[in-house]
């Protein structure tokens, strides 16, 4: 399957990584400047492409403190939404700490893992309510 | 200029053929009755048609069983197809983890 997979090794223990994954604030500072995030697992987020033009949109499927950070990735343009996965995960070495970001394309598409994707096909197809679900994280201010 | 990938995104476009897709990935194979049965509401010429266009694009292969024709998906097509897609992520990812190396190193 298509997928990306990046590592860096920080000189700073999981607790120092993870305080630059605690809020929206602290997410943007690396992750992209414009994100805004519901960071709680089922929140809602939204974020700018790598083209600077295409929304990402999606929500948070795992958030463990020190230990990883999952969000469904869907790239939406015209009539399809292209649906993967974007797992960052932090893991204790003798030097500090390994990131590890993996982003999968149709995890697992014709195998176990397929039925995730049909989930984000469905979300895909449901996009007022991830908008709504943004729209709810705006008025509320996304504390 | 066209990519495979367009194809792919095309052909994906259409709801009935991701449903289609998803039916071939839940079952292994299909026939198009089958596969027609899971559409009451579209005939099966309908169904027959974007078979063709998806076996146009190698997303699905076909074999003939008799007097039916058994349908399967083709996953690494699709992989193939995304490659492309997912590789524009690869710099992206890069300077995000540079920029959070360098925030957690620095404070």
């Amino acid at each position: 399957m298509p997928e990306v997979v990046r590592s860096v090794d920080i000189q700073a223990p999981p607790s120092a990584v993870w305080r630059w994954f605690t809020t929206q604030e602290s997410l943007r500072r690396w992750l992209g400047p414009e994100l805004e995030i519901d960071l709680r697992v089922g929140g809602a987020y939204r974020l700018l492409g790598p083209d600077k033009e295409t929304w990402i949109s999606g929500s948070v499927l795992e958030l463990i403190p020190e230990g990883r950070l999952v969000l469904s990735w869907m790239e939406q343009g015209g009539d399809w939404v292209h649906p993967s996965r974007l797992v960052i995960s932090l893991v204790a070495t003798s030097a500090g700490t390994r990131v590890t970001l993996l982003h999968d394309g149709f995890a697992g598409i014709g195998k176990g893992g397929w039925p995730s994707t049909l989930d984000a096909y469905e979300l895909g197809a449901d996009r007022h309510r991830v908008l709504e679900q943004l729209a709810e994280l705006v008025t509320t201010g996304g504390a | 200029m066209p990519s495979p990938s367009d194809d792919a995104f095309r052909a994906l476009a259409d709801p009935t053929r991701r449903r289609i897709l998803d039916l071939l990935a839940e079952r292994g194979t299909l026939t198009v009755s089958q596969l027609a049965g899971e559409f009451p509401d579209l005939v099966a010429s309908g169904i027959s048609k974007h078979l063709m266009g998806l076996r146009a694009t190698g997303l699905v292969t076909s074999r003939r069983v008799g007097r039916q024709q058994h349908y399967r998906l083709e996953g690494e097509t699709l992989a193939s197809m995304l490659a492309p897609w997912m590789a524009r992520y690869e710099p992206y990812w890069s300077a995000a983890l540079g920029r959070l190396h360098d925030l957690a190193e620095e404070t």
